[in-house]
């Protein structure tokens, strides 16, 4: 008798801990099948109800970018895009209320 | 680019606090580190849940049989969370879970020394579940911030339930220090007996191996053995004091001044004899592991559709 063993699958877990909650990344495990892998996700991230829903998917099948240098994202200004590059409204609006007859 | 120029790079990540994935380029050393370290772990979490096991069906009523169960099915968990991302990083070194397996049965991974010591009372179950988990929360809690980040991030979960074992284990022991003198010096007999394991807990003080410095420099691990035992009884000694038990040792006390904790070195001869598998249930509880993992090879098949090729 021989074996012929067929490779588990990586799976990558996602679960929902409310309803109108994103679904996060809990972690990861290997299952031969979907249905296993819900079995064991469902064991693994949710003894304590932590989430209400669960996801898997297959990691071969998440489209990924590349991981950018974190540095180098945040060393370009972008105060444009950001709600704090905008406080100055305060001190405007004071101004324009000086200058009011 | 170069090699030294990736090393450079590498360590100035970590230097700058960024974590490492598993699909990011590490030094060789780097990887081989980390995953002795995440295995012993995970090979703690398994082999750990065995002393525990044997209380299932001896505890004392449905509610505390209900908590050992969950706490057992946790450490059997932690260990699947572990060897997943254990997993991750061994597979350009070609190894598997089965690799982990079989190191772990054969004697040549390690895993805690606590847990090659039996657990003969009920008493001994809140002390496990009180100071064993407090102690492996130190040394976890301390990994919380590890340069490897999916190590870091199940290790969240994992701190999380064993702070709830930590109040299982302190509710079983402030229940017996409550009780009748018997159950009161049943207590204090497990605490005797658990004392010098859970000092071991923490490694040899003072060890600087080249191995644990550039460990400690790439960020894996965090703390030095000392710190953390310092941090223990810091947390635990007086905790263990107010409800009038007594470590068995005469040494015992905090320094005023340094407030460092003074204490008795334990005999790490036979910390060492531990590590080299020779506690005193080493053999016994590996050779229940063995024993566990070829019954139920059939199980695995099953599950990973492996075909019976006639």
């Amino acid at each position: 008798m021989s074996h012929e063993p067929v490779e588990e699958t990586v799976y990558e877990v996602f679960g929902q801990t409310d309803r109108g909650e994103p679904y996060v990344q809990l972690g990861s495990l290997p299952a031969a099948d979907p249905e296993m892998g819900l079995m064991l996700a469902r064991e693994l991230f949710s003894r304590r109800g932590e989430v209400i829903s669960l996801w898997l998917v297959e990691r071969q099948e998440i489209h990924a970018t590349e991981r950018l240098d974190g540095d180098l994202i945040r060393g370009t200004d972008r105060t444009y895009r950001m709600g704090e590059g905008y406080r100055v409204t305060v001190e405007k609006r004071q101004r324009l209320r000086r200058v009011k007859p | 680019m170069t090699d030294q120029a990736r090393l450079e790079a590498f360590e100035a990540k970590i230097a700058g606090g960024e974590k490492i994935e598993s699909d990011d380029w590490m030094p060789e050393l780097y990887r081989k580190q980390a995953l002795r370290l995440i295995l012993t772990h995970a090979n703690s979490e398994l082999m750990g849940a065995l002393p525990e096991r044997e209380w299932i069906p001896r505890a004392p009523g449905m509610h505390r049989k209900l908590a050992v169960l969950a706490k057992v099915q946790d450490e059997i968990g932690h260990a699947q969370l572990i060897y997943r991302v254990a997993e991750d990083l061994a597979r350009p070194l070609g190894l598997t879970r089965d690799d982990f397996m079989q190191d772990l049965i054969s004697g040549k991974a390690k895993f805690h020394n606590v847990f090659s010591y039996p657990a003969p009372t009920w008493a001994d179950v809140g002390v496990i579940a009180w100071l064993v988990d407090g102690a492996a929360l130190v040394t976890q809690g301390a990994l919380l911030r590890t340069s490897y980040g999916p190590y870091g991030r199940i290790l969240r979960r994992i701190c999380a339930e064993e702070a709830i074992h930590l109040k299982h284990g302190e509710d079983i022991v402030l229940t017996l220090a409550a009780g009748t003198a018997d159950q009161r010096q049943m207590l204090q007999d497990a605490l005797s007996r658990w004392w010098e394991p859970l000092l071991h807990f923490f490694g040899p003080p003072d060890e600087v191996s080249p191995n644990t410095e550039q460990m400690v420099r790439w960020g894996i691990r965090l703390k030095s053995n000392e710190e953390m035992r310092q941090e223990f009884l810091q947390n635990y000694a007086p905790k263990i004091l107010e409800i009038g038990l007594l470590p068995p040792d005469p040494g015992l006390r905090k320094d005023p001044v340094s407030g460092v904790w003074q204490y008795t070195q334990p005999n790490w001869d036979v910390f060492w004899k531990v590590v080299r598998g020779d506690g005193p249930k080493t053999k016994e509880r590996l050779e229940l592991r063995r024993m566990a993992y070829e019954d139920q090879l059939w199980v695995r098949q099953a599950v990973r559709g492996t075909h019976h090729v006639a």
